[in-house]
């Protein structure tokens, strides 16, 4: 009986066909080494992409989000 | 130690008002607080001062009542904003009503007693049956159960004189007892069950609570209230002994009593030589005793303000020079304040916004939902053109092209109409005070260095500017600043980043056409000039408005480019810093980085003369210090400290940047570092319509997985929001759509915008040798898949996933056919979590080689992988 593990190496395609190294693959998408559903090193789909905000920077206008950056303001107490 | 405070009312001729005194309790000693002499002028016709619930207490001011907090401010949750009035009458005397929670004011008046909500201030009834409270009427006396009151009235005789007992629900007098009296007190129950009234009539009795009947038994005594000397105070010390404090002139009597209960016989005396007014029972059991001129003690001690113990021992004292004089202390309250030596301030001392840039306009929120327009710069950017923006101070620095802003959340905004030109103009960094509202702001920019001018600064104190104040401070040149200021403006603001004073002469001038702003070392810096593409910019330190290169001090500003001597820089495709160490400079073909201050011995760099930086924002730290950066190379790990570098695509993927065949003219790529999962995700968008190509670099495993997202959701920016609210934390995303998304864990399918999408995730395991003959095929039987969860209906359960199984002779082939999803020898589900019944597939595959692919396409469904198990065996020579 063989076993084969999620191939936590990730996409490989510098080596021979035949030789494609272990835990790697040729033909992966949306899949990460972490799983979401457990937290656990064993492979799986990726978290999905969802919303931060239910705020619509583009008001409806569909215009991308091109800049984002963080700012500290220090409150007087 | 414990501290507590106490409220001493005092009432003189040229300075009426209470006294605040902290007390330590365990050392016996007093320290006077004066801070509140005088501010209030006390009723000169009696005893004014209580305590109230939690801690309050209050005061009576002729014929105002006032309701102070713990804090010893007043009490503005009083209906009557902290003060309750009784017109045109002198309050006598306050009694704290525990059990009802009201206080009692009693005056000189036919209105005698006025009843008041002690927490709302509202008013509840008027007692009027006993007519005048003539001077000094008090003591009023509530009983347990807070039904019944009875007051007392002034010794002397006359017709309003005695004992008056009314009904504490609506006023109703319910007994009298017609004696002058000065002192009344509920003795201690010695014996039977009775409850009995102790009274001074002008020595002493002993009368029923409720007959008011029958003296009982009396105490005089000529020594402690000879010579029409009145008793002014009692005090039960414990359940058999009394305490009684008597008006004398000097120390021929004595002022303090201690009485036993039994036969009167006197325990002990203390002669205090001078008018001996209240005595207080502290709570931990000592006496507080207050006189008024400071004659000399028995001690030979001139105090106003005494600490005894029960045996008449004195343990502490103090004088206030404020209650001298010849009229009396009125009353000492214990307050239940707690000095705030202990309490720990909340860490809340500051916030962190999201600013976003979309559609012409900037956006910023503390938390999601509260994301907001800065409408102020609405359509005043241009987002059609390169777009950069970094934070500084508080601000966030804009370079559009040819427009230099800055969206400012720190700052408060004044203006004004009168600044001096020439010396006396208001620097940068100066501190300057509001004249009426004692509001100070440190200067940060002034827009004009004569007349009309708007000052922006950080104000440093909780006190606000106010409209119509003068403003002063000295300036950093010595000269004094002053101007007047209308109605001030809170933070944001909007403006153009201009120099200081918009006065290019003195500050300098910003580069004219820039598209990326970032922060070196205190410096705001700009670059990407489209003149001058080689060329870096950066501000005096800790000062974005002044743009003097070449000052002859270490914070000059500065401009320079990357080069070796004597030749033209590379053209830089971004710049960025990471800490107080390095500002790395990606170029067209080349990286360099600068080390230290540029104007103290700094250093210019090479970091690697054989790549350049792909695009804007093709780069990212992770936390061990560690850059990475797409490169003309790869992708290239340039280790912490730069002592070294690895191409961490040469060996996976050679085609890595020939396969993205990135445009700068057409994509935008940016790399994002996820420290919640310790990888980096690489994303490159087509600008027209959001096509994108993705990768996830797992720092734990160190592979490269690609990654889809829809074309609404593609990538165009990211910053991880390290939001006040644990919950609003994450690795933030602003999309092709306008709309900030986050990779949720909990989220099985991706956000289009419209509605959710469902991800198309498959892994593939391949080639799987079957055989070891180039001649010979194998058979791939008893594929067993083991998926993530037990199949409990819990939330880790994996959904059902979809295996297709390939053979064929060669390696490469089969990889293609799992690629392309052709020429499949045999198609199952698996469905459900864990092992399954009946998962086991038995057909056969034959071949060389093998692949198994894993995939799942439906909405909202998620998997993980355990294991796969199978079997392989010969199945003959190759036909």
């Amino acid at each position: 009986m063989a076993e084969l593990l999620f191939p936590h190496g990730g996409y490989h395609k510098g080596a021979a066909a035949s030789t494609q190294p272990q835990n790697t693959s040729p033909d992966l998408n949306n899949v990460r080494p972490l799983d979401n559903l457990d937290d656990r090193y064993r492979g799986g789909q990726r978290p999905g992409l969802d919303r931060w905000s239910t705020v619509d920077l583009s008001e409806g206008f569909g215009s991308p989000v091109v800049a984002l950056t963080t700012v500290t303001v220090v409150e007087v107490v | 130690m414990a501290i507590k405070g106490l409220m001493v009312a005092g009432q003189v001729a040229s300075s009426k008002g209470f006294w605040l005194v902290d007390y330590d309790n365990e050392a016996f000693t007093l320290t006077l607080n004066t801070s509140y002499a005088g501010k209030t002028p006390l009723s000169s016709q009696g005893d004014a001062v209580c305590a109230g619930p939690s801690g309050t207490s209050f005061v009576a001011s002729e014929d105002v009542v006032t309701c102070l907090n713990t804090d010893w401010t007043v009490n503005t949750d009083w209906a009557t904003s902290g003060v309750y009035t009784v017109s045109g009458r002198t309050i006598t005397y306050l009694v704290y009503d525990s059990v009802n929670e009201q206080v009692l004011i009693c005056s000189n008046h036919a209105t005698g007693i006025t009843v008041v909500d002690a927490v709302t201030g509202v008013k509840a009834f008027d007692y009027t049956s006993c007519d005048y409270l003539s001077k000094p009427g008090r003591v009023p006396w509530l009983n347990a159960a807070g039904t019944e009151a009875v007051i007392s009235t002034t010794p002397g005789g006359g017709s309003y004189h005695g004992l008056y007992r009314f009904d504490m629900s609506d006023g109703t007098q319910t007994a009298t007892l017609k004696y002058a009296i000065n002192q009344m007190h509920l003795r201690p129950t010695i014996n039977a069950a009775e409850d009995t009234l102790w009274s001074t009539i002008l020595n002493a009795g002993s009368y029923d609570l409720y007959e008011f009947t029958h003296p009982a038994y009396g105490y005089v005594s000529t020594v402690q209230t000879s010579g029409g000397n009145v008793i002014e105070s009692v005090l039960s010390a414990d359940e058999t002994m009394l305490f009684t404090v008597a008006t004398t002139d000097v120390g021929a009597y004595d002022n303090l009593t201690k009485i036993r209960v039994s036969d009167n016989a006197v325990m002990a005396t203390y002669d205090c030589g001078q008018n001996t007014n209240i005595i207080k029972k502290l709570n931990d059991g000592s006496l507080l005793v207050t006189s008024t001129t400071a004659g000399a003690d028995e001690d030979g001690d001139t105090q106003n303000i005494r600490i005894f113990n029960e045996n008449l021992v004195k343990l502490a004292g103090v004088y206030t020079g404020d209650l001298g004089g010849t009229t009396q202390l009125i009353d000492i309250a214990e307050s239940t304040y707690v000095p705030p030596t202990n309490v720990t301030p909340g860490e809340g001392i500051y916030s962190k916004k999201l600013v976003a840039a979309c559609r012409n306009r900037i956006w910023y929120g503390t938390t999601p939902a509260d994301m907001a327009e800065l409408t102020a710069a609405a359509d005043e950017i241009d987002l059609t053109k390169l777009f950069g923006m970094a934070e500084a101070y508080g601000k966030v620095f804009v370079a559009n092209g040819t427009v230099r802003k800055v969206a400012d959340f720190t700052n408060d905004k004044l203006t004004t109409s009168d600044i001096a030109g020439g010396v006396g103009i208001p620097l940068h960094d100066d501190v300057v005070t509001g004249g009426s509202s004692g509001a100070q702001m440190i200067i940060d920019l002034i827009t004009s260095s004569t007349s009309t001018c708007t000052v922006y600064g950080k104000r440093i104190t909780t006190a606000e500017f106010t409209n119509g104040e003068t403003v002063t401070g000295t300036n950093a040149d010595g000269d004094a600043v002053s101007f007047v200021i209308a109605t001030p403006v809170a933070n944001p603001h909007w403006y153009d980043w201009i120099p200081y004073a918009n006065d290019a002469a003195t500050y300098g001038s910003l580069p004219t056409n820039t598209a990326k702003v970032f922060v070196s070392q205190g410096r705001v810096g700009l670059t990407l000039d489209n003149l001058y593409p080689h060329q870096w910019y950066l501000s005096r330190q800790s000062n974005p408005w002044d743009w003097v290169y070449g000052a002859d001090d270490t914070q000059s500003a500065v401009a320079g480019n990357n080069t070796d001597a004597g030749e033209v820089g590379d053209v830089i495709v971004d710049a960025f810093p990471y800490k107080d160490v390095y500002t790395v400079f990606g170029n067209a073909s080349s990286f360099w980085y600068m080390t230290g201050n540029p104007c103290q011995g700094g250093l210019i760099q090479e970091l690697d003369i054989t790549a350049g930086l792909l695009g804007i924002g093709a780069w990212c730290w992770d936390d061990a210090d560690n850059l990475y950066a797409v490169t003309t190379k790869g992708l290239v790990k340039y280790l912490s400290g730069f002592t070294g570098q690895e191409n961490l695509t040469h060996m996976k993927y050679p085609d890595f940047v020939k396969d993205i065949a990135f445009d700068r003219a057409t994509q935008r790529m940016t790399l994002s570092y996820d420290r919640d999962n310790n990888g980096i995700i690489i994303s490159v968008t087509t600008l027209d319509g959001g096509v994108n190509t993705n990768w996830w670099y797992d720092l734990t495993s160190q592979g490269l997985f690609p990654e889809s997202y829809p074309t609404t959701a593609s990538i165009y920016c990211s910053e991880y929001f390290n939001a006040d609210a644990a919950a609003d934390r994450t690795l933030v995303f602003g999309g092709q759509d306008g709309n900030l998304r986050e990779f949720l864990p909990t989220a099985k399918s991706d956000d289009d915008g419209a509605a959710d999408v469902a991800i198309d995730s498959y892994v593939t395991f391949a080639p799987i040798p079957l055989s070891q003959s180039p001649r010979e095929d194998g058979s791939l039987s008893q594929i067993d898949i083991i998926t993530g969860g037990d199949n409990d209906g819990g939330t880790n359960d994996s959904d059902a996933l979809t295996m297709t199984v390939f053979g064929e002779r060669t390696a490469e082939k089969v990889i293609k056919s799992a690629v392309n999803n052709t020429g499949a020898k045999l198609t199952k589900v698996i469905s459900g979590a864990g092992v399954q019944r009946g998962s086991v597939e038995k057909r056969r595959v034959r071949g060389r080689y093998g692949a198994i692919k894993l995939r799942n396409t439906t909405l909202a469904q998620s998997w993980a992988l355990e294991n796969i198990n199978f079997i392989i065996k010969k199945a003959g020579k190759v036909r």
